[in-house]
C-alpha cells in the first residue's frame, strides 16, 4: 500500500515557480530520496507536504487520507497530518532538555502525562540517548544532536516521516556513522521517510528509492533503471554497452564489466552509468580490471583528475584523492603513461535508454 | 598615537557622564542636605513613589501583554496588514508626547465620552495609566517585534508537525523563546512610564491625587520648592539606574544561554 502519494505538485514561493508537476509515490516502511542541487526546491517540497506551505495545485495523501486536494478543497493542518519533520539544523527547542523534547513530542498522542513520558524514555532507550536526556541541546555533539532530533520525530508516531539534509551538519566520520545508523534506525521500525539532500553517497547509503529534483520537476531512479538527464546531472559518464548474461554486460570501447545491479535484458539501449571517483586507478582486484593511456593529468590541491582513453577508443575520466594516489600507484601518473584501472561492479548503475 | 586617540575617546565617552554624576551628587549639597532628607520622609513624597511605581508597573505589564499578541501577529505576517497599519500602531513613538496627550484628551473629551463618564479617566490615576500605556505601549511592539524576528520559524514549523495546534506552539515553543525579549520590553516600557511627563500632565493636570515623580519634579521646581524636587530627582536617577542594570542582567543571561 502506498504510503505517500504526491500528484501534479505545483508550488510557487516569493512568485516563482519551484515545483511543477511533481509526482512522487512512497510504499509503506520505504526510505525515499529526493536529491537535487541547493536551491532546487527539495525544502519545498518537504514543507508542502507537511502541510507549512499550501501548494497552488495538486493532491497529497498519506497513508491512504487524501490530507491536500486543490481541487476538492482540502488543507489538512500540519497538526492533524501526523507528518513529522525533521528539519537541517534539527531545530532542537533550546529551551528544553532533550527529555522535556521528547515529552513534548509524545504529549499529542498521548491520553496521560504518564503515557507521554514512558514513550518518551522508551525511544530515548531505543535510540540510546539515556545518557544525555537531562541535558540541552547545546550541550550535545553533532551525532547526538541528530539522534535527539529523529527520537523527538518518532516518540509523534509519525505516518511519514521527512529528512531535509539530515547529514548536512556533520563532519565526515560521523557522517558515515550516522548513514548507517538512520538507514538501520528506519528500517528496524518500518518508518515511511522522505529525506532530501544534495548528496549522491547519502542518498546511495540510506535510501531505497531515488527521485532527482530537476527543475521544480521529479523523475525517478532506482532499480537499475533510471533517467539519463538526471543521471547526468549526478555526474554519471554514461557509456553504451550490451547485455552479455545476468550480471555481465558489455561496454563499448572498454570491454565485459562485471555488475551487481539488475537489468532488463530486453533493453535495446543500455547505458553503463560510472562516477569519476569510482574508477580505482592503480588498484590491483581480480575483476572489472583495464587498461588505458592518460591522455591528460590535471593536479589540483588534494585531488587528481585523469582522462583516460582506452585501447578501443573509450574516453573515461577518474578522479582521485592525490594522496590515495600516491599511496597505491607511488607516483603521481604523467601524460601517455599507462595505468591499470579497477571498476568496482557495485558502483556501476545501469540505465535503459529505450524510449 | 592610538593610545591617545583612545583616551580622547573615553574622556568624550565619560565626560558627559561624570558631569551628570557630579551634578546629582551636588544637589542635595546645594538644596541642602537636611531639607532634602525631608522631602524624602514626607508622607506626600512616599505617595508619589508608590503611585509612579505601581501605575508604571502596571502600564508596562499592560503594554507588553497587549504588545505580545500584536507583534507576533506583525512579525509573522499571521495577517496581512498594509505596511501604514503598523506605521500608525507605532505613531505614539514618534509624536511628542504631550501631543499623544492632547489626542487621548481631545478623544476622551469627544467620541469617548462615555468611557469618561464610566470610568472617571481624567485627573486620576486612571489617567495615568492611559497616558503611560498609549506612550510605552509603540516600544514594547517594536521590542518584542524584533525578538520574534529573531526565532527561527522552523522550530514552530517543527512543534506543528510534531501535532502541536498553534496556541500550544506559542506558549510553550515562541514564548519561552522570546522570554529575553519580553524581560526587555517590560523593562523598558517600565523605565519609560517612570519617567512619562508630557502625556500625563495632559490627561492629570498637577493635582496632588495623581502626582508621578516627573509631575512633582516640575511642580516643586515650578513653586520653589528645591529640596522636594532634589529628593524627587534621586528616587528617579536610582530608579533608573536599576532599570538600565536589570537591562543589563537580561542581556548578559542572552548571550550564556544560547
Amino acid at each position: 500500500m502506498s504510503e505517500l502519494v504526491v500528484e501534479d505538485l505545483l508550488v510557487r514561493r516569493g512568485g516563482r515557480v519551484v515545483i511543477e508537476y511533481a509526482g512522487l509515490g512512497l510504499e509503506r516502511g520505504e526510505v525515499g530520496c529526493v536529491l537535487g542541487p541547493n536551491a532546487s526546491g527539495k525544502t519545498t517540497l518537504l514543507l508542502a507536504i507537511a502541510g507549512l506551505l499550501r501548494p497552488e495545485r495538486g493532491r497529497i495523501v498519506v497513508s491512504g487520507r487524501v490530507v491536500y486536494d486543490h481541487d476538492a478543497g482540502v488543507d489538512v493542518a500540519p497538526e492533524e497530518r501526523r507528518v513529522t519533520i525533521v528539519p537541517q539544523d534539527y531545530a532542537l527547542f533550546p529551551h528544553m532538555t532533550v527529555l522535556d523534547n521528547l515529552l513534548f513530542a509524545a504529549k499529542p498522542r498521548s491520553s496521560s502525562l504518564g503515557e507521554a513520558r514512558e514513550k518518551a524514555l522508551r525511544i530515548a532507550g531505543e535510540i540510546g540517548l539515556q545518557d544525555v536526556l537531562h541535558k540541552y541541546p547545546r550541550e550535545l555533539s553533532g551525532g547526538q544532536k541528530q539522534k535527539a532530533a529523529l527520537a523527538r520525530a518518532l516518540v509523534a508516531e509519525p505516518l511519514l516521516l521527512l529528512l531535509d539534509e539530515p547529514f548536512s551538519a556533520l563532519d565526515a566520520p560521523t557522517r558515515r556513522v550516522m548513514r548507517r545508523w538512520l538507514r538501520e534506525t528506519l528500517t528496524e521500525r518500518g518508518t515511511t521517510a522522505l529525506m532530501v539532500t544534495h548528496s549522491f553517497s547519502d542518498a546511495w547509503t540510506v535510501c531505497d528509492s531515488i527521485h532527482v529534483l530537476l527543475a521544480g520537476r521529479l523523475r525517478r531512479l532506482g532499480g537499475g533503471l533510471g533517467d539519463v538527464e538526471a543521471l547526468r546531472f549526478l555526474g554519471y559518464q554514461l557509456l553504451r554497452a550490451r547485455p552479455l548474461g545476468p550480471g555481465l554486460v558489455e561496454v563499448e570501447g572498454l570491454g565485459a564489466l562485471r555488475v551487481e545491479r539488475g537489468f532488463d535484458p530486453g533493453c535495446s539501449s543500455l547505458l553503463v552509468a560510472l562516477r569519476g571517483d569510482d574508477i580505482a586507478v592503480g588498484v590491483e582486484a581480480g575483476l572489472n580490471m583495464f587498461e588505458a593511456v592518460v591522455e591528460e593529468a590535471v593536479l589540483t590541491r588534494y585531488a587528481v583528475k585523469l582522462l583516460l582513453r582506452t585501447e578501443g577508443g573509450l574516453e573515461l575520466e577518474a578522479e582521485a584523492p592525490r594522496g590515495v594516489l600516491l599511496a597505491v600507484h607511488g607516483r603521481l601518473p604523467g601524460r601517455g603513461e599507462r595505468v591499470r584501472l579497477h571498476i568496482p561492479s557495485s558502483t556501476v548503475e545501469l540505465v535503459c535508454a529505450d524510449g | 598615537m592610538s593610545r591617545v586617540l583612545g583616551a580622547v575617546a573615553v574622556f568624550i565617552a565619560l565626560a558627559p557622564l561624570a558631569a551628570m554624576l557630579a551634578v546629582i551628587l551636588y544637589l542635595p549639597v546645594w538644596a541642602g542636605l537636611g531639607r532634602v532628607a525631608a522631602g524624602f520622609a514626607s508622607w506626600e513624597a512616599v505617595r508619589v513613589v508608590v503611585l509612579t511605581v505601581s501605575v508604571a508597573l502596571a502600564a508596562a505589564g499592560l503594554a507588553v501583554a497587549a504588545a505580545v499578541p500584536t507583534a507576533y501577529v506583525l512579525s509573522r505576517s499571521i495577517v496581512r496588514l498594509p505596511r501604514i497599519v503598523e506605521s500608525i500602531l507605532l505613531l505614539p513613538f514618534g509624536l511628542p508626547p504631550v501631543a499623544v496627550g492632547a489626542l487621548l484628551l481631545a478623544f476622551l473629551a469627544g467620541p469617548a465620552g462615555w468611557l469618561e463618564r464610566l470610568l472617571s479617566i481624567l485627573g486620576t490615576w486612571r489617567g495615568l495609566l492611559v497616558a503611560q500605556f498609549a506612550v510605552v505601549y509603540p516600544i514594547a511592539v517594536r521590542v518584542l517585534r524584533s525578538g520574534f524576528d529573531a526565532i527561527d520559524p522552523w522550530y514552530e514549523a517543527v512543534a506543528r508537525s510534531l501535532g502541536h495546534g498553534g496556541l500550544s506552539v506559542f506558549f510553550h515553543v515562541v514564548l519561552p523563546l522570546a522570554r529575553r525579549s519580553v524581560a526587555t520590553a517590560f523593562i523598558l516600557s517600565f523605565t519609560r512610564a517612570m519617567g512619562e511627563f508630557g502625556a500625563s500632565v495632559m490627561l492629570v493636570g498637577l493635582s496632588r491625587r495623581a502626582m508621578t515623580l516627573p509631575i512633582a519634579i516640575y511642580k516643586y521646581m515650578s513653586g520653589g520648592d528645591i529640596a522636594a524636587a532634589v529628593a524627587m530627582i534621586l528616587v528617579s536617577a536610582a530608579a533608573a539606574v536599576a532599570s538600565i542594570t536589570a537591562l543589563a542582567v537580561v542581556g548578559e543571561r542572552g548571550v550564556r544561554v544560547f
